[in-house]
This record gives structure tokens, sequence and C-alpha cells, in this order.
């Protein structure tokens, strides 16, 4: 018998020869998204990598906001050296030499140094910004740092956020619709917040987290100070149309 | 005896392993026609061939971790289709040796020699699909997924010297279909 396949080796050989003629039946269309549809839900770097990516969407569209805030903190914040410098000199002369900066139509910027200047409130307020800006800073400025500094951060900007918060539900009195509107945008963020806290159970990747978290608070912070920062805009028009009311009477 | 383990690298499966999921499909571009053909020969309906196609292929993804190399993915993808196409075939109460019967038939008949044709690859295709279920798996392991006769009677848990002569058989068998349409 094995003498005689040895001899009749014929077929097998042909076959070989031709082997890929042989699979010509043409795949069944639609068989990958049954396949990929069943693996998808079982591979967890994919869902992390998905939900990672719809946080950063809703990130994305603070950005804006953001960048117009962060130019504000930085003024601030180099406001709030020179004066730890040059504690000799006035602050006086420190913000004199500030409003001699070219003005630009930004009212954010025009604001900041009349603000400053202006009611002892308001100017606690703008330290608070600074100090925020200093921290936020110095996490940026590390990016090494240990997990418990994560942490701790965490906690500080947290703490942070409910003062301002605070100061913010005094516009609900006089205008509850402009309230309702700013809880909608930070209720956005404080969600995506809480996405990645619950991302930490299941995700290894904890420090990658951390990152995100922090930036997140620090977003939440530049939202609250905008918001803030409206309101001292509202008030401060509202004095101004008084006292014209006043003058002209 | 082969001293030295052959490890199969695969850049595709490495990337894969590592979570990169547009891998996966590359993957499936790459195996799914030949394993499709592959069960296809095996239980004969394509819808049955379809559904083993998928779960092979998921089962594959998810077991890929453990796809260690000792034979290439094609191989490996290979067993999984073949295993479960005559699980199918088993589960239809198709005997892989029902043969027997079919071999009456021709056991008196002189041997064919295949050195006297012309093989053409419609014809010998043709003729396979016209096999009996158990034949066409036999055949289609030893000459198309390039079986031992060793691994076809590990495969289907018939004797070495079983899955020889069922493949000399089915062989006979074959011969006699392409010599009796050489005739008509």
């Amino acid at each position: 018998m094995s003498n005689m396949d040895d001899m009749n080796n014929e077929l097998k050989k042909f076959v070989q020869q031709n082997r890929d003629e042989f699979d010509d039946m043409p795949l069944p269309a639609g068989l990958w998204n049954k396949i990929e549809d069943k693996i998808q839900p079982k591979k967890p770097a994919r869902r992390s990598l998905s939900t990672g990516g719809k946080s950063l969407v809703i990130e994305m569209r603070w950005v804006k906001m953001a960048a117009a805030a962060v130019v504000i903190a930085a003024v601030g914040l180099i406001t709030f050296k020179m004066i730890n410098t040059n504690s000799g000199k006035s602050t006086e002369e420190v913000v004199a030499k500030k409003a001699d900066q070219p003005k630009t139509n930004d009212t954010a910027v025009k604001e900041e140094p009349a603000t400053a200047k202006q009611t002892p409130t308001e100017s606690t307020e703008t330290q608070q910004q600074q100090s925020t800006s200093l921290a936020s800073n110095n996490i940026r400025k590390n990016e090494n740092t240990e997990a418990d500094d994560e942490m701790g951060a965490l906690v500080h900007f947290t703490k942070i956020i409910h003062s301002k918060q605070k100061q913010l539900i005094t516009i609900k009195k006089y205008s509850p619709e402009l309230y309702e509107h700013f809880v909608a945008d930070y209720t956005k963020l404080d969600k995506s917040y809480n996405d990645l806290k619950n991302e930490m159970k299941t995700n290894p990747n904890k420090e990658v987290l951390l990152e995100k978290m922090i930036a997140n608070l620090q977003l939440q912070i530049d939202l609250l100070n905008e918001q803030l920062k409206v309101v001292r805009e509202i008030n401060k028009t509202k004095k101004d149309k008084a006292n014209e009311i006043s003058k002209t009477i | 005896m082969e001293l030295i383990q052959t490890v199969y690298y695969d850049e595709l499966v490495e990337r894969c392993k590592k979570g990169d999921t547009s891998s996966y499909r590359d993957l499936y571009n790459k195996y799914a026609k030949a394993m499709y053909n592959t069960s296809l020969r095996i239980v004969n309906n394509t819808a049955e061939a379809e559904d083993i196609l998928q779960e092979a292929f998921i089962d594959a993804f998810k077991h890929i971790g453990n796809f260690e190399g000792r034979s290439s993915f094609g191989a490996w993808l290979k067993r999984i289709v073949v295993n479960k196409s005559i699980n199918s075939i088993k589960r239809k109460k198709i005997n892989v040796l029902d043969i027997d019967t079919v071999h009456t038939d021709l056991s008196d008949d002189e041997p064919i020699n295949e050195m006297e044709f012309e093989f053409k690859v419609d014809e010998v295709k043709k003729a396979i699909n016209e096999l009996p279920a158990g034949y066409r798996t036999v055949l289609s392991l030893y000459l198309l997924e390039d079986y031992s006769h060793e691994e076809v009677a590990t495969t289907l848990n018939i004797s070495h010297s079983t899955a020889r002569t069922q493949y000399m058989r089915a062989k006979q068998k074959l011969l006699q279909q392409l010599k009796s349409r050489v005739e008509v």
C-alpha cells in the first residue's frame, strides 16, 4: 500500500502546484463586521481608549475658553511674581507698569488691572486666581511627581473649585438664567472628571489618568474664573449705569 | 529529529497582542478566504462554513495571547477551523468512517493509475465536492491542507493505518469519478 502511495503521488503534486486555485469560493460579505462586533467589547484596551477620546472631546470644547483664561492667569502670575520680588516697591507702581502695557480689544485683559485696583473683595479673588495658576505651574514643571503629590493637587484644586462655586451662587438671586447656564457648562466638565475617576478602577494606567484628572480640574477652575469674570463685568456695568443715571439727574 | 525548535514570529500577531485593533482586521483579510474554503471542503455548506469561520476567528483572537509561535499563525488558525468543521459534521451524525460501504463497491476494481491522468483544477475540484463527506474530509486534509497521515489520524481520532487506507480509498473514488467524466 505504502509503495503504491509513493509511486502514485501525481495527484498530490498536482494539487500542491495549483494550491491557490482550489481556494476559489468567495468570502461571504459582511462577515468581518460580525467578528468585529464580537471581539470589541472583550478588549479592555480598546474600551478605555474610546472613553478617553470621549472625555478629550468634551475637554476640547473648553480649550478656547481655557486659552483666554490661561492668558489672564499668566498676566496674574507675572504680577504676583513682581510683587513678591519687588516687595520694597509699592504695588501701585507695579499696577501702573501693567497699565502701560499696550491695550488690546480683549476685554478680559483690559479688565484685569482695573479689578486689581478696585474693591478689596475682588482683589482677594485675583490673588486666589494667582495662587491657582502658581500651583498648576508647579504641577506642570514636575511632571514626574509621585502619585501622592498628584493626589494632593487633586485635593487642593477641589477646595479652590468649591470656594469659587460658593462665590458664583451669589448671582443666582438676580440672574437665575445665567446661573443655570453656568452650572450646565460646569456639569459637563465635572461629568468627564467623574468618568475619569470611574476609569481609575479598571484602567491600569493610573499615572496618565491622574494627569488627565488634574488637567480637568484646572479647566474647571479656569471655567469658574471666566464665569466669575462675567459676573464682575455685569456688576460693573450695572454700577456704571447707576452712576450715569445719578450724574444726569 | 529536529533539535532546534523553530519559533514563528508574525508582526501582525505581535501587534494584535498589544491591542492594535486594525491588525485583527489585517489578519482576517490575510487568512479568511483560505480558511473559508478549507471549512467548506469539509462541511460542504456555505452557511455552516461561514458560522465556523466566524467562531474560529473569534476564538483565535480571544486566545491570541496564548499563541506562542510553535507553528505559523496560519497553521494554528487552520487547526482551529478544521477541528470546528469536523465537530460540525460529527454533530450532524455523519460518520467520518461511513465509507466502508462505498469501499466494497470498488474494492474489487483494478486500482486506477493516476499517472494516466492529465489533471485539471476544475475537474479535480468538482470530483472532490462529489465525494461522500468522510472521503472528502480525509482527502482534503491530506491533499490540500498538507496534513500528514499521522495528523489526519489524530484529528479524526482514528488509527494511523486507518487514516492511510481511508485516504487511498478516497483517492481511488476520486480517480474513478475523474475517469468516468473523461469517458462520458
